[in-house]
């Protein structure tokens, strides 16, 4: 057996054993919030789950509200370097970059799956890209002490761009990484097709991290506000003309 | 549901297919025509449909002349319009992304600037990497369905050589006047067409 296999055996092994109670994402708030245990410590249930299609209803709405509220908090601290009314700005912006990033990639990437094999349901899908943005909402959130500590004790806007780039960049890393592994560990549950197919997942992410990008640049600024104070400037633009003044 | 069988090559049927491919590829319509905003939305929202399947309706007669020694015309109409409405959902699937450029690039009215200019090119170059991922899956799944590369080739060859002249008579679609004033001017539209436009495109190289 070859390193790579045996690597993917043992993971297999090891989300074999995991469990998680995805009926509880109904019993209230807290209920919802469970989701952050499966992402973080039962990825394995999750994904049998999304096979099955048991509580998929569950897990979007579960998703969805971690995803939004996690982003806003990252995108508060984003607006916190000149607190007041930017503070609110960047907390309701963020939210929209990160679920609608992962809306307006959702077809692309059930479409083309299907095209290329995958049985996947639109609903299954949309559970896969909602597992995706909440896994990197919640990376934000868990880096958010630290930007919030070097935003208060900075004044350095250029050093404050680079760490939240760096954050972010993580977050994606870590995104990317989670759906993969998704991906792999469907491909060994589901014999009949391949739910995900491993090549057109790569270029699907950069075609995320394209409209991402471009989503980011259209409803910029996020950390200094703009003289009069608007919600975004609506100047038109290729999220490229950014890196032009470095 | 349909969109969903065509996806898994399952049996669809042909209102199904319609009722897709229209809907699909007036969403990607739409999204074409926010570049320039207003009611250049409504009028790509109804020209792409048009487009698609006008095309496949003027063609459809030859296409079937070189499969009918094999096939009923039922079937064949069937394969054809199953192609045009994957190609319409794959169209459908890239809009949200084409609405996201087309509402964010660069844009002026008369398109006069030169960052405008530079938005315009890469719609434009987003449109026609769409078109072709749309237009590689078409073909992808005809060849599956004909299970023979000639008729598909001959197939292709016929509807690209009618759509070519459709797309020129329908525009225009990104409006490169960046005004959104003309649905459909016919009268310009009817002076020349697409290959003598190329024709005279090569020529201008050489002189």
């Amino acid at each position: 057996m070859s390193t790579t296999a045996l690597a993917d055996a043992k993971l297999f092994d090891k989300l074999e054993r995991d469990q998680f109670d995805s009926d509880g994402l109904a019993r209230g708030l807290g209920g919802r919030f469970s989701v952050v245990a499966a992402i973080l410590r039962a990825p394995g249930a999750f994904v049998r789950d999304l096979k099955s299609e048991k509580n998929l209803a569950g897990y979007a709405t579960s998703l969805v509200l971690t995803t939004f509220l996690f982003s806003a908090a990252y995108g508060a601290i984003l607006g916190m370097f000149q607190p007041g009314l930017q503070t609110l700005f960047a907390a309701a912006k963020l939210p929209i970059v990160v679920l609608g990033t992962a809306l307006l990639c959702t077809p692309t990437f059930y479409v083309f799956n299907g095209i290329l094999g995958s049985k996947f349901t639109f609903r299954q899908t949309l559970a896969a890209v909602l597992f995706l943005s909440a896994s990197i909402a919640l990376v934000l959130v868990a880096f958010a002490p630290i930007t919030w500590f070097f935003t208060v004790s900075t004044s350095a806007s250029g050093f404050l761009t680079f760490l939240h780039l760096a954050v972010f960049f993580i977050s994606a890393v870590y995104g990317i990484h989670s759906l993969n592994t998704a991906r792999k560990y469907l491909g060994y549950i589901e014999q009949t097709h391949t739910p995900i197919n491993g090549a057109f997942l790569l270029l699907w992410f950069v075609i995320v991290l394209f409209v991402a990008l471009q989503m980011a640049y259209y409803l910029r600024p996020f950390i200094e506000p703009s003289p009069d104070l608007k919600f975004f400037l609506g100047q038109r633009g290729l999220f490229l003309d950014a890196f032009r003044g470095y | 549901m349909t969109v969903h069988a065509l996806l898994l090559r399952r049996e669809t049927t042909l209102p199904g297919l319609l009722a897709a491919a229209s809907l699909s590829s007036a969403c990607f319509g739409a999204a074409v025509g926010s570049y320039t905003g207003r009611w250049q939305i409504l009028f790509d929202a109804v020209k792409m449909p048009v487009y698609l399947i006008g095309t496949l309706t003027i063609s459809f007669a030859a296409m079937h002349v070189f499969a009918a020694r094999e096939r009923h015309a039922r079937e064949t109409f069937a394969a054809a319009m199953e192609t045009v409405a994957l190609t319409a959902v794959v169209l459908g699937a890239l809009a949200p992304i084409v609405w996201l450029l087309g509402v964010s690039l660069p844009f002026s009215p008369g398109l006069g600037t030169p960052e405008a200019q530079r938005g315009y090119k890469i719609l434009i170059l987003l449109l026609t990497g769409s078109v072709a991922a749309g237009g590689v899956c078409g073909i992808a799944r005809l060849h599956f369905r004909l299970r023979s590369a000639r008729l598909t080739a001959a197939w292709v060859l016929i509807y690209q050589f009618v759509g070519a002249q459709m797309a020129w008579l329908l525009k225009p679609w990104v409006s490169h006047t960046g005004l959104d004033d003309r649905f459909l001017p016919l009268r310009e539209n009817l002076r020349g067409n697409f290959y003598e436009s190329v024709f005279r495109t090569v020529l201008g190289l050489f002189s």
